[in-house]
């Protein structure tokens, strides 16, 4: 009755003064509980594939491998640490390429400084054949650090609306909270510094590389990622980091437009001073031997136990400057 | 500029803001330029046929009041719905009719080529078409006066709430709102915000994450097992319902907030015990319609026996056709025809073994909740699936002995995916009981609005926030 008795603009002032409260509370519970999930979130280390930033951050590592599920699955650090006398970290993720390696590459360089940086390249680093878009929309685990500007840049891509969303502590957590509470009492158990030793899993003629699955025959490069893929060597090399390209063996031989691009990263790596290492199967013959592979781009545990040593051979070479550039 | 996306979020705090400080005389005017803003945001050229449903249906009514004479009325009336529903089956069937000729002369060693329509549907001509001739019709049968004013009339059809995927409003219900003054009212405009609340927990936190393990597995039948295929299935009737009653409680929501009140579309549905009461309770504009203006014009149920049924599955295979021109509707609208005339045909004998056997009448509820449910569970596969072939695979699948690997990509997602549907159900059992709304309003305004931030921090935590279209946009 009071409310009908009232003038409209009073109880419009009214109803714009309680919404007000409203969204003031609603902001309050949203830092103070996205404090408290950032608290646990911090304390959280042994995460597996995309929830393994905090053991990367958590610590100095000398050597960080970075890259896509190649690197994941290829570059074995307890073998690198034997040889090198270094400790190495494998930060590759599934389904996670250039952009995600170079914002995990900017977090790493905000907390310490690793004596090498090794970049396992993927053909479509540097070409069209996923949107920009799709690849970003994959990389929200890294939600939590929104506050480093160079992941809130790509999280968001400039956009007014994502800025708003991670403007929100508990979205940054968004469909997190249970790998959150199971990583919280996760040990390394199996895990070798990022790495999951998978076993020796069969061999299925899948995931070629996104490149080939693209029915252009030509190779259309991208203008943007070429930079971010620069800035990912010249951001590492300003700090006096040795930072590695490199490229790991398939189980069937490269296409001609993979080769192209091999060639157009070859001359990237004349033009940053990035020594680039690159083992293709059609120079070392054992590596089409399939039993080394889960699919077509994949090596499995038995693949990765066969090229992590001879990676970290030519790694050797590099870093005794023995290595051609 | 759907529902779950930050532009609507503007353009409706636009709108509401500068509705209420606009003078009444003004506001139907500013209403109907939004409705107009709303639909050229999702594509302008389709804002003339929209005219075009609103300008023919309005003409035709105003010409049938001044005639006396029933065949000049009834002559308005089929110019009317010739040409409204002339539109809505040449944009939903051409391509059908066309493809269904070029297969047949094909077939008999022919090579007939059939031009094909390459337009995307209007949005939301399914809904409008059938709001603007519910209000013909009941012109024509005297129900309602013609509307006079073709500003208010055209902002009852376009309202931009309701456009996209209803409910499907009648005229007698909301074009005499549009007459009305509307004062702010605040507890209307807090309901409405609680109902839009409940509408986005529904879409973003239910819907849209069971569509990532809906669309995984329909989209791959044949690398899963029956066990998947089945989970596949159950997620999706949880999926549409939660997708379709969430944009409507939104449109519910919207509209209150500026005054307006649009039919309620959906009453717990999965709490059926019969194929009938779930019609009653699922999309209940749309099957209202039906009712009114097929059902019972065809004769409903005072005729022959035989002939009640036929009307019976008449109405739902309708109902499929309306959904879309491809088989898979059509045989979820036939089943549910089915499903209705042998429930219908069956029920004395039901009651009569259920007597016989002493079947405690919980136990026979329960038992009647669980059939209706698996019915409309098994017919939303066909709803679901992108062709009759996929759908058949599902079935299959589902009725194989394959049961011995359960796909989960991602554990902690498919715990999330329970939990939604837990939330949902836990809420949907208590308004089963009493009205949620009444002891909401019954509580401290403390316990309220910590209620509200609750649900606020689900869906922050466990939304699904990629803007994923309405499943009933498409229709």
């Amino acid at each position: 009755m009071a409310a009908s008795s009232s003038t409209p603009s009073s109880r419009i002032s009214r109803f714009l003064a309680r919404l007000l409260l409203f969204l003031l509370l609603l902001a309050a519970v949203d830092y103070g509980l996205g404090r408290v999930i950032d608290h646990f979130f911090r304390k959280t280390l042994y995460g597996e594939n995309w929830s393994k930033e905090n053991w990367l951050l958590s610590r100095p590592y000398d050597v960080v491998c970075f890259g896509s599920s190649r690197t994941f699955r290829h570059y074995i650090p307890a073998i690198m640490q034997d040889s090198l006398g270094l400790s190495v970290f494998n930060a590759g993720a599934n389904g996670q390429y250039l952009y995600y390696a170079y914002a995990l590459e900017q977090l790493v360089l905000e907390r310490y400084t690793p004596q090498v940086i090794v970049l396992d390249l993927l053909p479509n680093y540097v070409t069209k054949a996923e949107s920009a878009e799709e690849e970003l929309g994959r990389m929200s685990s890294l939600a939590p650090y929104a506050s480093h500007p160079v992941v809130a840049g790509l999280l968001t891509s400039g956009k007014f609306n994502e800025k708003l969303k991670l403007r929100s502590r508990l979205y940054r957590y968004n469909s997190r909270l249970l790998s959150l509470a199971a990583n919280y009492f996760n040990q390394p158990g199996a895990m070798d510094n990022g790495f999951v030793y998978v076993g020796k899993s069969k061999f299925r003629p899948l995931h070629p590389f996104p490149d080939d699955l693209d029915e252009n025959p030509a190779v259309v490069y991208d203008p943007e990622r070429i930079k971010v893929l620069k800035k990912f060597i010249r951001s590492a090399q300003e700090r006096e980091i040795q930072v590695v390209l490199s490229f790991s063996p398939t189980a069937t031989p490269l296409s001609p437009k993979i080769e192209e691009i091999l060639s157009f990263y070859e001359r990237l790596a004349q033009e940053t001073g990035a020594p680039f290492i690159k083992i293709v199967s059609a120079e070392h013959p054992r590596f089409y031997d399939q039993t080394l592979y889960s699919d077509l781009i994949h090596m499995n545990e038995l693949g990765g136990r066969a090229f992590t040593p001879l990676f970290t051979a030519e790694l050797k070479k590099v870093l005794s400057g023995r290595h051609p550039l | 500029m759907l529902f779950n996306t930050m532009s609507f979020g503007y353009f409706f705090i636009l709108v509401a803001a500068l509705f209420f400080v606009l003078p009444q005389r003004q506001r139907w005017l500013f209403l109907l330029l939004c409705n107009f803003c709303y639909y050229i945001f999702f594509k302008a050229e389709y804002l003339l046929l929209l005219l075009l449903a609103i300008g023919v249906s309005w003409w035709s009514a105003l010409r049938m009041e001044r005639h006396e004479e029933q065949g000049k009325r009834r002559a308005w009336l089929i110019f009317s719905l010739v040409i409204n529903i002339g539109i809505l089956l040449t944009f939903k069937y051409f391509n059908l009719f066309s493809r269904t000729i070029m297969d047949v002369s094909a077939a008999v060693g022919g090579s007939l080529q059939m031009p094909l329509l390459k337009w995307a549907l209007p949005v939301g001509i399914s809904f409008y078409t059938f709001s603007a001739s519910s209000y013909v019709i009941d012109v024509y049968r005297r129900k309602l006066p013609a509307e006079r004013h073709a500003g208010l009339y055209a902002a009852y059809v376009s309202f931009f709430p309701n456009i996209v995927s209803g409910p499907i409003e009648r005229a007698p219900h909301l074009l005499p709102q549009f007459h009305a003054a509307r004062e702010f009212d605040g507890a209307r405009a807090a309901s409405g915000l609680r109902l839009m609340l409940w509408g986005f927990f529904k879409k973003l936190v239910v819907a849209d994450r069971l569509a990532i393990y809906v669309n995984a597995v329909f989209g791959n039948p044949d690398v899963h097992s029956g066990a998947t295929s089945l989970m596949a299935s159950l997620f999706f009737t949880f999926q549409i319902y939660c997708d379709f009653s969430g944009y409507t409680d939104i449109a519910i929501g919207v509209a209150r907030i500026l005054g307006f009140d649009l039919k309620k579309n959906f009453n717990r549905p999965y709490f059926s015990r019969s194929i009938t009461e779930f019609w009653r309770r699922w999309h209940i504009s749309l099957s209202s319609w039906f009712r009114d203006y097929l059902y019972i014009p065809l004769g409903g149920n005072r005729v022959s026996v035989p002939r009640a049924y036929l009307n019976l599955f008449i109405v739902f295979f309708v109902s499929g056709m309306w959904h879309g021109a491809s088989w898979t509707f059509l045989i979820w609208g036939g089943l549910h025809g089915l499903y209705a005339v042998s429930s219908k045909f069956s029920q004395p004998w039901r009651d009569r073994t259920a007597t016989r056997l002493h079947i405690p009448a919980g136990v026979r509820r329960a038992f009647a909740l669980l059939v209706t449910f698996m019915l409309v569970n098994f017919a939303w596969i066909y709803f679901r699936a992108a062709d009759l072939a996929t759908a058949n695979r599902m079935v299959a699948k589902i009725f194989s002995a394959d049961y011995s690997r359960l796909f989960i990509p991602a554990p902690d997602q498919f715990v999330y995916s329970l939990a939604a549907i837990t939330m949902l159900l836990a809420v949907e059992l208590f308004q089963e009981r009493r009205s949620l709304t009444a002891w909401l309003d019954a509580r401290p305004l403390p316990l309220r609005w910590a209620l509200y931030v609750s649900v606020l921090v689900i869906i922050l935590l466990m939304g699904i926030f990629n803007g994923s279209q309405f499943i009933y946009a498409q229709f």
